[in-house]
């Protein structure tokens, strides 16, 4: 009875440690394409490589209409840069 | 039986522990990268965020108002970026160069970003030193800050040519004609009808040399006709009618080509494509026509005309009319007369409300010339300047010109109006900024 027991402590525990292990190389696989997929959107920002929508900053009653560029990345997020119109 | 479950619960519990010991470890590992992903992530936009408020700082010290002078005061630009297609409101507090805002300006931004500043995901400070432009611009995202340097040079071109006129000679104001701006003179003497208030005497005077003058290539050269008129080469051509597309350089913003037409009497257009510039020399220029290069940049088209006029030819040639000419660029008239005319020469901008003369640009006059204006709406902006130090000016009904002045006489008269108030917040002039190249971004 006992080894029955202990084994299924085992199997639990072997179970529970290759679930874990799945969900962290999901996290690492993630991490490394959001690494990856970040430093091309920074590039393409740098660059200028986007157009980007018209946005406008309004200072001290000075109204600044620029560009405001969005590199998306990873599944759903994006970086963003406003430039002013001459501002390549 | 009693030692063999001892050593059954021994092992499990080891191997347990062993699993246990391997899943934080791994755990550990994964988070450490996926906190370090996180923090990548918020460190890169806030780099981006810092660069935006140096963008914005720019545009800010291009566009406001040219009175306020940032010498000795240090502006900080705070807020967030707006969402796309939207608008966001920037707050600006001034402060005194002084203290840790002179000796140690990163940490007096800090400190303002902490206080003033919290929660924003652009905080930037703007400087001058005499025509340096420093900025330093923090960008937060979430808890990571970023700073960004920027330096570059800062010069504003109305000190170049600070009046709206200015005049050897004579300077005089009759009926409710009316000059808006500063006037310069050698000497007061030679100014009435204008309040003491807008002069400025120049006594040294100002010495202001004639650009060269540029004579007309292709003498050896048949002129060639082509209509409709799409030029893509260097060369002469005549009888052009209707509009003339020339077609520069595409990717040479310095190249220049050079085109000779016989007049411009019978064009209505002329539109520069590419990215070089166009000289055009035009051998007859007496009553040109049409709309030309209106709509691009006026430091891609300088027209020359080299203009004869001898005691014999004088009563035809003796008046230029530009009263059906609307240009963007710089128009280099050369004059050479006979000393015994009995006309000084004359340009005419109009001499009715129909004028259509506009420039957008310069407007170099070599010779002595009577420039003639009784209606119309003549000059484009502050930057647009007539210079014609050997010329009269007679300005009389309701002639309008936004714009300079350099001239030895000028007289208005009637409702005429000539204006350049450079330091008004409603007509800023551009100001130049270049970025200095040893130090564009720095972090």
């Amino acid at each position: 009875m006992e080894v029955l027991i202990a084994l299924l402590i085992i199997i639990i525990s072997v179970v529970a440690l290759l679930n874990f292990l799945t969900t962290s190389l999901r996290v690492n696989d993630t991490s490394s394409k959001i690494a990856g997929d970040l430093l091309v959107s920074s590039g393409e920002l740098e660059i200028g490589d986007i157009n980007g929508e018209t946005a406008t900053v309004t200072v001290n009653g000075v109204k600044i209409s620029g560009k405001l560029r969005e590199s998306p990345y990873g599944s759903s997020k994006k970086l963003v840069e406003f430039v002013r119109p001459s501002g390549d | 039986m009693k030692r063999k479950k001892g050593i059954i619960l021994g092992v499990t519990l080891m191997m347990f522990l062993t699993i246990a010991v391997l899943g934080t470890t791994i755990m550990a590992i994964v988070m450490s990268k996926a906190r370090q992903t996180n923090d990548l992530e918020k460190r890169t936009q806030a780099y981006f965020f810092a660069r935006s408020g140096v963008e914005i700082a720019i545009q800010y010290l291009i566009d406001k108002p040219s009175e306020n002078d940032s010498q000795n005061k240090i502006w900080i630009l705070h807020g967030n970026l707006p969402a796309p297609g939207g608008n966001s409101d920037f707050s600006i507090s001034e402060k005194t160069r002084e203290g840790e805002w002179y000796s140690n300006v990163r940490n007096a931004l800090e400190e303002f970003r902490n206080d003033e500043g919290k929660g924003k995901e652009v905080v930037t400070a703007v400087w001058q030193e005499v025509e340096k432009l420093n900025i330093l611009s923090l960008g937060t995202a979430s808890d990571v800050t970023r700073v960004v340097s920027y330096m570059g040079r800062y010069t504003i071109p109305e000190t170049v040519f600070p009046f709206a006129l200015y005049a050897t000679g004579s300077i005089t104001a009759k009926g409710a004609s009316t000059i808006i701006g500063k006037i310069g003179t050698p000497d007061i003497n030679n100014v009435s009808g204008i309040d003491d208030e807008n002069i400025i005497v120049v006594e040294e005077g100002m010495n202001y040399e004639y650009p060269e003058f540029k004579e007309s290539p292709f003498d050896e050269t048949s002129p060639v006709t082509i209509n409709p008129a799409v030029i893509s080469s260097d060369g002469y051509y005549k009888g052009i009618t209707g509009s003339i597309t020339i077609k520069t350089d595409p990717t040479d913003p310095d190249s220049i080509m050079r085109v000779r037409v016989d007049n411009l009497s019978t064009v209505s257009s002329i539109v520069i494509e590419g990215t070089g510039k166009v000289e055009l020399y035009v051998d007859d220029l007496l009553s040109p026509k049409g709309v030309i290069n209106w709509d691009g940049d006026p430091g891609k088209l300088s027209i020359y005309y080299h203009h004869t006029v001898t005691k014999e030819n004088e009563k035809d040639v003796g008046t230029i009319d530009l009263s059906a000419f609307k240009m963007s660029g710089t128009l280099f008239i050369y004059g050479e007369h006979d000393l015994d005319l009995k006309k000084t020469p004359v340009i005419t901008f109009g001499t009715s409300n129909d004028s259509g003369f506009k420039l957008n640009g310069l407007m170099v006059v070599d010779g002595v010339y009577k420039i003639y204006a009784r209606g119309g709406d003549h000059g484009n902006n502050v930057a647009t300047i007539i210079y014609a130090p050997d010329s009269t000016v007679d300005f009389g009904g309701n002639a309008e010109f936004y714009g300079g002045f350099v001239v030895k006489s000028f007289e208005s008269k009637g409702t005429a109006v000539l204006s350049r108030r450079i330091e008004s917040a409603e007509n800023p002039i551009g100001i130049i900024i270049d970025t200095m190249s040893s130090e564009l971004w720095g972090e």
